[in-house]
């Protein structure tokens, strides 16, 4: 994977800055690793302001002095968290380091990708690898988060009779009662509103040009790695 | 949409074994193929995941609520950097504390605005894979933000089975969306008081969102009290509540 080669040859600035943040939590240790984790599985708001406020700091410096804007800042703080869901929710997930570090190292691969995505050349401040072992435990979700995030957000667009229809089928609803809930002529009119909801999904999708910058255009192969 | 159609009865399960193994056979050959039927695996997979994109929703309100205060917070320091004179200094800074205390507290509506978000459940999606009967229905059509209809799928089904506290439960919530706040609170009541509930914790929270919806402070400050005194997933929030309560 070509991310692999990026994380081997660089890092960025953020990490001293976010050394520093670890130190402070384990004075304070305010929620153990398990329970901080139990917290954002179930979408607790009081666990989640606490991970802002313990992280959002060094993940912003981070994007700020590597050419990002506030906005992304907050999106690829949001989309890390996101991507600890999805680890988390995976029954061999074992947090191995501190929470922030994990936070921190989703972050600064998101980052990465996101650079790479919008084929930007980034200077860099220092050296430092100790953050590859977990960001290579993570590339696989970060990838496949980027691609789920796009097909439900064009999801979201759909009218709201295509957004029912689509649901109901596949939560294995009957379809006369999807024909009867939604007031359609006949069973064979739901199923024909069902594809054509589908179609129109991924012609939404296709036509993205964050679906392009995922590589979906061009063989992934015949890419340029932008060197950083 | 010949394609589209093809491939969503592979995945679903309703196409029959010799159609099947003719997609099985295209899919091990055809690698064009193969990649749309992954995409819509992938799609169906995202629709699927409420989870996800209920939990991106609160981070998202997470982050805007501090980055808001995060802003406030360096607009106050760009003024006091430009004070002359230590006294008016000291001037601005007590009454920027002050006011920093007035604007904590914040009203009872201020509040449920802020922390009343929809019950959020699997259990419709579970439980259709076993049954499809219209209480499940209705389940689900709660979930999906249909709240008139499965209002009315469960007042018909309340009339009958009068005891069944999750189908109370979510008339309650039906009625909260339909802004029916009267009639949410008498039912959120009702599974509250019946301890061998499983939604009795949830309409406790519920509840305390209604009275802080109606101004009724102290009823509300009643069930924060006893929330914050359990371990429960709502015990964080009921304490932070409680701190930003009007005295």
């Amino acid at each position: 994977m070509e991310l692999n080669n990026i994380i081997e040859n660089h890092s960025f600035e953020g990490y001293y800055l976010h050394n520093k943040r670890i130190n402070k939590l384990n004075q304070n240790n305010k929620y153990p690793g398990k329970e901080l984790l139990r917290g954002i599985i179930n979408n607790d708001a009081g666990i989640l302001d606490y991970v802002y406020k313990e992280n959002f700091r060094a993940v912003r410096h981070l994007i700020i002095t590597n050419s990002g804007t506030e906005e992304d800042a907050s999106d690829i703080f949001q989309e890390s968290l996101v991507v600890l869901f999805r680890k988390i929710r995976d029954k061999n997930f074992e947090l191995t380091s501190s929470l922030n570090t994990f936070i921190y190292s989703i972050a600064r691969l998101t980052w990465l990708k996101e650079l790479e995505n919008r084929n930007k050349r980034v200077e860099f401040v220092d050296t430092d690898d100790s953050f590859q072992d977990k960001e290579l435990e993570v590339i696989d979700v970060i990838e496949r988060n980027e691609k789920l995030r796009l097909y439900r957000e064009k999801f979201e667009e759909l009218s709201d009779n295509c957004k029912k229809v689509l649901r109901m089928f596949l939560n294995s609803i009957p379809i006369k009662e999807i024909t009867k809930t939604m007031g359609y002529s006949s069973d064979q009119h739901t199923k024909n509103r069902r594809f054509r909801c589908k179609k129109s999904l991924i012609s939404k999708i296709r036509k993205s040009s964050k679906y392009k910058e995922l590589g979906n255009e061009k063989n992934k192969d015949d890419r340029d790695i932008p060197r950083w | 949409m010949k394609k589209t159609k093809m491939i969503e009865t592979y995945l679903d399960g309703s196409m029959d074994i010799s159609e099947r193994k003719k997609i099985e056979v295209l899919l091990s050959k055809d690698k064009k193929f193969y990649d749309e039927l992954e995409i819509h695996r992938d799609i169906n997979e995202s629709i699927s995941d409420d989870e996800v994109f209920e939990f991106r929703k609160i981070v998202a309100s997470v982050i805007n609520n501090n980055n808001k205060g995060m802003k406030k917070d360096d607009q106050k320091s760009k003024i006091i950097r430009y004070i002359k004179y230590p006294v008016a200094a000291s001037i601005l800074l007590l009454i920027g504390l002050s006011l920093i205390q007035i604007f904590s507290l914040k009203s009872s509506n201020d509040l449920y605005l802020k922390y009343y978000k929809p019950y959020q459940t699997d259990i419709a999606t579970r439980s259709l894979k076993v049954s499809s009967d219209k209480i499940q229905l209705s389940y689900l059509l709660y979930q999906e933000g249909n709240y008139e209809t499965s209002f009315e799928l469960l007042r018909n089904y309340i009339e009958k089975k009068f005891n069944n506290q999750t189908a109370r439960f979510y008339y309650g919530m039906n009625a909260i969306e339909l802004e029916k706040y009267d009639l949410a609170i008498s039912e959120l009541i009702i599974v509250e008081q019946d301890p061998s509930s499983p939604f009795s914790l949830h309409a406790r929270w519920y509840l305390a969102m209604m009275y802080l919806k109606t101004e009724q402070t102290n009823e509300a400050k009643k069930y924060l009290a006893i929330l914050s005194g359990e371990e429960s997933m709502y015990s964080e929030r009921a304490r932070m509540i409680l701190k930003k309560l009007k005295p």
